[in-house]
């Protein structure tokens, strides 16, 4: 199975800068209540991801290696926070955000080491966390376009939402 | 043995009986007690610390887990914070004026995108309570006022140099009923093991040292109790072995003398404090003394008058102490005036019974000179009177609470590294506060003086910014006429602080819970100054003379006592010379009664330099207790020398036996841990011993 993900997501092997668009809607079954927003999303290999919401409200949300910033507002209230990992106010907080930011540096031998991945069908794949005590997420699940670049992805959070996002195509540059 | 029943009701002042008074404002006048009492009834001081070295996360998980915790600092997360943040909203009308529809609508739009990504439940929740982030000015006001001088690190506190992780923790209750903590830090201590990867826990604070102080005085009592009941036992058998178990029946009087005492002291008072159950017995055992006379010289038609008069001394000594300015001192002492005075009757109402207590045998001890005994008694008196004027008094409080070596050396590193100053308070009702608002504010922003006050959480002009909340929310275009059904769904919680009904009902009248922390019950409230150096101490004490450290305020205990002592000591001597006057009509037969005593204390104050132990208030106490019982040995040391008991060698007997009960029922407190405790041992012992040099060595000596 873990060759058989490694082949599917070849696509970005090789990727030395990708960046798509994204529509994500988070959805509350307990509220009945879908939250949508979209943006930008940028991956600089190795390390550097760029979350960047334009809608409902600018924000912007960079993990580059053990720092994360996060920019929000416009103008005269815009402010910037930053925080190293390690000094992190709020730690469940942080390791949800760099855990989906981390998933979205599509590191593939990490997220076969963190989940058991399983074929949903030829271009949907489950991922199950290993040690779900510790996880911040219940289950991801990404769905891959024909031309072999993620659609879509499914994230199952343990309070019991559900994000989806989808993805546009991505523009890519590759390592020489 | 009858110096046991302090440890008796020792053990009583350590269970919760609601007579027993366990409070600390009793050792203060009442202006300074009261103040004492109130500085720790707010919560801002019920704050402990755990010092973890190790890995800390299952000691900080369960702590987050315990309910008589009001709140743990160690991965903070936003589920702590709800109860606050539910009433800072709630009073948000009060705060500020309501944001125009653009704000509004900003705020909320940015809040949106905060709430669509993957963050745990809890701040999704507080998200939902305040879209519009009015927390962030509380969240800035605790930032502001934490001053630990720790990075925080993964969510804890660490002091980078030792690697040590600091937990800092509030209790919900005072620290007088401290002693509910002691499963839980039990537990704690449990969770610190090789398994968990921590290697060393420490507590401190308030509550902490005061469990621990607890705990110990437990311990030594225990110890105390079984090698006392031992002795007990065994002196018991001696009496009988040497056919004079009848002097057990002595003890007899004590009991109900102290209970009556006590009896008197609550009628009076209400309750009675601890340390005078504890104490105060003691001091009323001394009157043995005078059974001992009784039943040693049987046939004497003059020892009730050398009892009477022994009787006397003791109770002028304990009637000037009793003048005290300090509430426990006069309390203690009343209470052994009383306590003794009833034994004092049921001793002489029981007299001719005591005449046949003991058998008529030959008695081993004598009250003839030997010339080297007279000069070891010269030698200690002489050191008794000498080192009196060299020896300072430290009578601090300090040595009440009892620390391990362990948790002093993790305190001092703490407070060294946390406060260059302590910190400044004061208690004002509430309409001096919002009086003093405005200047304590001005002199803070202009001197940078770091300043705490509830005010800082109050809003200035309540009255305005409610009605143009009102105004909105009850016409025809409130906030919620700007959100998506889907949006008002979702901010439900905010939008019901702040509907019209909300907003037309009565604003609460108690104290929202983020300014608890600076409010008592009865509408006191606590601001707290910051000063970084002396400088700042002493310019915020110019301005705001009210303001004083909790170290500036305990310290009126110990100057007290000690200006007292120097007035109280002279006069109870001159007095008790004057009643032996009276008695003896001669000046120097008067003085001589104060040699034992002056060899007792030659005795302490030697081991006190000697040793390097302090001057301290249980010396104080043993020093009152020696004094009675020597000027009681020493009258019957003088009369039968002067012929008046006519069985000299049964005198000499009766103040052996008496000695030797005494220092019996005390020696088991030289085993003890506690300083206070083994401090009191340890006077008490030499005292007494000294007493037994002055009577048999001296008074001979002096009435060859």
């Amino acid at each position: 199975m873990e060759g058989e993900i490694a082949e599917k997501l070849k696509f970005y092997r090789k990727i030395r800068t990708l960046k798509t668009q994204f529509q994500q809607t988070k959805r509350i079954p307990d509220l009945d209540v879908e939250i949508k927003s979209e943006g930008e999303m940028e991956l600089v290999r190795p390390e550097k991801v760029t979350w960047k919401v334009k809608k409902p409200a600018p924000t912007e949300l960079i993990l580059d290696g053990n720092k994360v910033e996060i920019t929000s507002g416009e103008g005269r209230e815009k402010k910037t926070e930053s925080f190293s990992l390690d000094g992190a106010l709020d730690a469940s907080t942080m390791r949800s955000l760099v855990s989906m930011l981390a998933w979205l540096k599509l590191d593939i031998p990490s997220i076969q080491n963190g989940y058991t991945i399983y074929a949903v069908d030829k271009a949907t794949f489950k991922c199950v966390p290993k040690d779900e005590k510790n996880s911040v997420f219940q289950s991801l699940t990404f769905f891959l376009h024909s031309e072999g670049h993620l659609k879509k992805l499914a994230i199952g959070e343990k309070s019991g939402d559900q994000i989806e996002i989808q993805f546009s195509k991505p523009q890519v540059t590759f390592h020489p | 043995m009858k110096f046991l029943f302090p440890f008796l009701f020792l053990s009583s002042f350590l269970t919760a009986a609601p007579l027993i008074d366990k409070s600390e404002s009793k050792f203060f006048p009442q202006e300074f007690g009261e103040k004492l009492a109130l500085f720790k009834s707010f919560p801002a001081f019920w704050w402990n610390f755990a010092v973890v070295e190790g890995e800390p996360e299952a000691v900080c998980d369960a702590m987050k887990k315990t309910s008589e915790f009001s709140q743990v600092q160690c991965k903070p997360d936003p589920a702590t914070f709800l109860p606050l943040i539910e009433d800072w909203v709630r009073d948000l009308p009060a705060r500020v004026p309501p944001p125009t529809p653009s704000t509004f609508r900003q705020k909320i739009n940015a809040t949106l995108t905060q709430l669509s990504l993957p963050i745990p439940k809890p701040l999704f929740e507080l998200l939902r309570l305040d879209p519009l982030h009015s927390y962030e000015e509380l969240k800035n006001h605790a930032e502001r006022r934490l001053h630990l001088a720790f990075p925080l690190k993964q969510g804890y506190f660490q002091d980078e140099r030792t690697g040590r992780i600091l937990i800092p923790f509030q209790v919900g209750f005072a620290p007088s009923e401290a002693e509910k903590l002691e499963p839980i830090l039990e537990h704690l201590h449990n969770l610190c093991t090789p398994e968990t990867h921590c290697e060393r826990l420490v507590f401190f604070g308030p509550h902490a040292s005061a469990l621990e102080n607890r705990m110990q005085i437990k311990k030594d009592l225990e110890r105390v109790s079984y090698l006392g009941t031992t002795l007990l036992v065994l002196s018991c058998l001696f009496l009988l072995f040497v056919k004079k178990g009848g002097l057990g029946l002595l003890f007899v009087p004590i009991l109900p003398a102290t209970g009556l005492a006590a009896l008197s002291i609550l009628l009076w008072n209400g309750t009675i404090h601890g340390l005078t159950l504890a104490f105060g017995p003691g001091i009323i055992g001394m009157l043995v003394d005078y059974g001992l006379q009784a039943a040693f010289n049987p046939t004497s038609k003059y020892v009730w008058k050398s009892n009477t008069f022994g009787y006397l001394t003791t109770i002028v000594c304990l009637v000037v102490m009793a003048f005290s300015k300090i509430p426990l001192l006069s309390e203690l002492m009343i209470f052994s005036v009383l306590g003794f005075t009833y034994g004092y009757l049921f001793l002489y109402f029981f007299r001719k019974p005591l005449q046949n207590l003991t058998a008529q045998t030959s008695h081993a001890f004598s009250l003839n000179y030997r010339r080297s005994f007279f000069i070891f008694a010269l030698f200690c008196a002489g050191a008794g009177v000498f080192l009196l004027f060299l020896v300072e008094p430290k009578l601090d409080l300090k040595q009440f609470d009892f620390q391990t070596p362990e948790t002093e050396k993790t305190a001092a590193w703490f407070y060294k590294e946390s406060f260059k100053e302590p910190p400044l308070f004061e208690i004002q009702g509430t309409e001096e506060l919002l009086a003093g608002r405005e200047a304590r504010k001005t002199f803070s922003q202009t001197s940078g003086i770091l300043l705490e006050s509830a005010t800082h959480y109050m809003p200035e002009t309540p009255d305005v910014t409610r009605v143009q909340w009102k105004t909105l929310q009850c016409g025809n275009h409130p906030l919620e006429k700007y959100l998506t059904p889907n949006e008002t769904k979702l901010f439900l919680p905010f939008l019901n602080k702040i509907s019209c009904s909300a907003l037309s009902s009565d604003p609460a009248h108690d104290p929202p819970t983020y300014i608890k922390h600076l409010h008592q019950k009865q509408n006191h409230w606590l601001t707290l100054w910051f000063p970084k150096s002396g400088t700042e101490k002493t310019q915020v004490q110019s301005a705001f003379p009210q303001a004083r450290s909790l170290g500036e305020l305990v310290a009126v205990f110990p100057k007290l006592l000690t200006q007292e002592l120097k007035w109280m000591f002279p006069i109870s001597a001159f007095l008790i010379v004057f009643v032996l006057m009276l008695y003896y009509r001669n000046i120097a037969h008067a003085l001589l009664a104060l040699f034992p005593f002056l060899c007792g204390m030659g005795l302490i104050l030697t081991a006190i330099v000697l040793f390097h132990l302090p001057l301290s208030f249980m010396t104080l106490i043993a020093l009152i207790m020696v004094m009675g019982f020597s000027v009681d040995c020493a009258v019957f040391a003088i009369d039968s020398r002067l012929g008046k008991l006519e069985d000299s060698k049964a005198t000499a007997s009766s103040i052996a036996y008496a000695s030797a009960a005494s220092l019996i029922g005390f020696f088991p407190l030289l085993l003890c841990s506690h300083g206070i405790l083994f401090q009191l041992g340890m006077s008490l012992c030499l005292g007494l011993l000294g007493t037994a040099i002055g009577a048999f060595g001296g008074i001979p000596g002096f009435l060859r």
